[in-house]
């Protein structure tokens, strides 16, 4: 039976320095440094509050129903695009971003901003997120357009 | 180096579907400690690990699909099988046209013998009923005009037209040529005749048609037909070790039968008032002439029109290709019987192939059988003599040797949508056929079947009588809630007993479920209770009541039953004058009892 080595890269970073670490999505080249190793490239990774955004960036990038193993997930923000520009409906996005955001036990939620843009026809959402492991904040804002029917992370 | 092997079996890959591959890819991932976000589900590794997951187990489902579907007993798709079944030797049916029995006069024809050419063909309304072989006989006498007798009910028309599909060889061995047609085009799967130009001697020769080129020697001029996986007809030369093989530049004419299908069904007389027609495409006459080796006197052009053609009997009902299901059933049987007769069930298997457009049904009896179920029948209901019956001696004398403990007897049913037996051209036929796979000591007797007729009856006395029929009705009483009209109801329940009994394919020994038809009558919309009852006695039957009996010999042969019962093989049951069931149904409306409304 052949054999895999699995643990090369486990022994190199064992000493790690990091808490998260996660794919990054452009499976981009990168400079890695090991511990008493060389420099050398490897795909790239996103380490700690680069990696908890990643989650939640996915998060408003995807329907519910869209993952088959995890059909779940997901946040269904474009269906409010199709009702009137409103506060009430601004405060339903709210609460819908609020319900996801379970997914990811890491975060919690310190303020949910949805503030409508009536001059661009959709809202524009300001999440800060306390990470409780890291002890940091960090701000993810996003806008929603009816005109071009996208979520836009900024 | 920190090494560990793979914690998975070999063939452990088999167990994966997308969820469990999911979990042990996050497994391994947590073990080695580099990544961490692939224990959350928004992360872009998570997104990752879920594509190649589900992608495995999708290629894995297919896998198994196409695993499957080489196995002879699991699959489903028609292709597969036909190439699965190719390995055993058997050819899958194709489409089978409809084919009638005639009869023909002459009339202002001098005395002589004539030939009818093949392929000739009577049209009538849009399509046409083809000769597929030279037909001689002879106008005996003077008269204006005469019924030729050597001919009428002997031989058959088959329905469609011929088309001459034309092919130059290239002189490879075992040379395979698929008649490419259009896919509307519908072939008779026993009617392409293959004519061959040799180059060296210019001389057209008809090659024959045979089940397996592996039998035949380097000269004989034979080909094999098979129907393939993509439904088209693929024709097989020799290659000169067996069967002969083409020259290169040979040419090929080959004739198949164009069928129009199911539209080309006639009933009876249908071919009255037609006219035979004079067949011609490019190569045809040049074959005819080349072929004609007895110097047969063909019809001149003129005569065509002295003859005069009938039917007596409907057109046998048009046959489609062989299912899976079909090719399922038949393919091991055909293997099991290597191409040779020798037991009761290789003369089913090998009669269902080859005759399943004239046939809806057969069974197959030793001599032994015949006498101790089929005559012995007649004798219990009181014929001294059995083998003077009508049926029974009229195939004794027409196909029957004088020697009689050798015989098979193969007890068949038309396919025709009427209660007929099989024509005297479509016996010889089977007969004919047979011969060269059974056994020579054996002599196959085609027998008919013995119809049998049901309708509604209560039993009053002892002795039941037909009388009981006209006195017997079908009460139903309705729901007091239903909407629905009694025609609407009564075309219900005549569906239900047509698909029962007069379906378009009867079945020999076949069992009647009283209980079956009881209960889907029951779950008619609008039904409380149905019972039969008789009209003068006032005598009731829950549910059915049937009578069945033999309308030949009504006063020995006839029961009354509400039980379920099986036939004998040599029994086909229809229901009687189901067209008029309406005169029978006697509805009941429960909501005003008193008032029955006789459709």
């Amino acid at each position: 039976m052949g054999t895999i080595n699995f643990y090369q890269n486990a022994t190199e970073f064992s000493q790690r320095n990091y808490t998260y670490a996660d794919l990054r999505l452009d499976l981009a080249e990168d400079v890695i440094v090991a511990k008493n190793k060389k420099s050398k490239s490897d795909i790239a990774v996103d380490y700690d509050v680069s990696a908890v955004r990643n989650s939640i960036t996915n998060m408003f990038g995807t329907r519910k129903g869209q993952r088959p193993l995890e059909p779940t997930f997901g946040i269904n923000l474009d269906q409010y695009l199709f009702e009137p520009i409103s506060t009430f409906i601004a405060q339903q996005i709210g609460e819908e971003i609020k319900s996801t955001l379970k997914f990811d036990d890491r975060v919690a939620p310190l303020r949910i901003d949805v503030t409508v843009l009536a001059s661009e026809d959709g809202y524009r959402v300001d999440l800060l997120l306390y990470i409780s492991s890291l002890g940091v904040n960090t701000l993810i804002s996003a806008n929603l357009s009816r005109l071009t029917r996208e979520i836009t992370i900024l | 180096m920190n090494t560990q092997s793979l914690e998975i079996n070999k063939d452990s890959y088999v167990s994966f579907d997308a969820t469990s591959l999911r979990d042990l890819i996050i497994n391994r991932l947590n073990k080695n400690a580099v990544f961490t976000d692939q224990n959350y589900v928004g992360s872009n590794i998570s997104n990752i690990i879920e594509i190649i997951s589900y992608s495995f187990s999708t290629l894995m489902f297919y896998l198994n699909k196409t695993s499957t579907e080489s196995m002879f007993t699991e699959t489903l798709l028609y292709e597969n099988m036909n190439r699965v079944v190719k390995m055993l030797g058997y050819n899958p049916l194709g489409n089978q046209t409809a084919s009638v029995s005639f009869n023909v006069a002459a009339k202002d024809l001098a005395t002589g013998s004539y030939t009818i050419p093949r392929y000739s063909y009577i049209s009538l309304g849009g399509f046409s009923y083809s000769f597929c072989r030279d037909i001689s006989f002879t106008k005996t006498t003077n008269l204006t005009l005469e019924n030729i007798e050597n001919i009428s009910n002997l031989y058959r028309l088959y329905q469609g037209k011929f088309i001459e599909y034309n092919y130059t060889a290239t002189g490879s061995s075992s040379e395979i040529l698929t008649l490419n047609v259009s896919a509307d085009t519908v072939i008779d799967h026993f009617n392409i005749d293959v004519y061959v130009r040799d180059v060296k001697t210019k001389i057209w020769r008809k090659w024959e048609r045979v089940d397996n080129l592996f039998l035949y020697n380097s000269r004989d001029e034979v080909y094999e037909v098979r129907f393939n996986e993509n439904k088209k007809y693929e024709i097989k030369f020799g290659d000169s070790v067996n069967g002969k093989k083409l020259n290169a530049s040979d040419y090929i004419a080959i004739y198949y039968l164009s069928s129009a299908g199911a539209t080309g069904e006639i009933g009876a007389a249908a071919l009255e008032d037609t006219f035979l027609s004079k067949y011609n495409s490019t190569n045809y006459t040049t074959i005819i002439n080349d072929t004609n080796s007895a110097n047969q006197y063909f019809l001149k052009d003129t005569n065509y029109s002295n003859l005069i053609f009938t039917n007596d009997s409907a057109s046998t009902l048009f046959a489609s290709f062989d299912t899976v299901e079909d090719i399922k059933n038949k393919a091991p049987k055909f293997y099991k019987s290597q191409n040779r007769l020798v037991t009761s069930q290789d003369y089913k298997t090998f009669i269902d192939s080859n005759f399943n457009n004239i046939l809806s049904d057969s069974v197959v009896k030793s001599n032994n059988d015949y006498l101790a179920s089929y005559i012995k029948y007649f004798y219990d209901i009181g014929l001294s003599s059995p083998h003077l019956e009508s049926r029974v001696l009229y195939n004794q004398v027409n196909f029957a040797n004088s020697c009689n403990f050798n015989n098979i007897y193969i007890f068949a049913l038309p396919r025709t949508k009427n209660r007929t037996y099989l024509m005297p051209s479509q016996k010889q036929s089977i007969i004919d056929t047979v011969l060269p796979y059974k056994t020579p000591t054996a002599d196959v007797i085609i027998a008919d079947p013995v119809y049998v007729a049901a309708d509604f009856a209560v039993k009053t006395t002892s002795t039941p009588t037909l009388q009981d029929i006209d006195n017997t009705e079908l009460c139903v009483e309705l729901d007091v809630y239903t909407r629905r009209s009694n025609e609407s109801i009564l075309a219900d329940i005549t569906a239900i007993l047509s698909s029962y009994f007069n379906k378009t394919v009867f079945s020999l020994g076949s069992t009647i479920n009283i209980y079956q038809i009881y209960s889907d009558i029951l779950n008619i919309d609008g039904i409380k209770r149905f019972y039969c009852r008789h009209k003068i006695t006032g005598a009731t039957a829950d549910g059915i009541s049937l009578m069945v009996w033999n309308p030949v010999y009504n006063n020995a042969d006839i029961t009354i039953t509400t039980q379920n019962f099986t036939l004998p093989y040599f029994k086909c049951i229809y229901f009687n004058n189901i067209e008029n069931i309406s005169n029978k149904v006697v509805f009941i409306n429960t909501a005003n009892l008193l008032q029955n409304i006789n459709l």
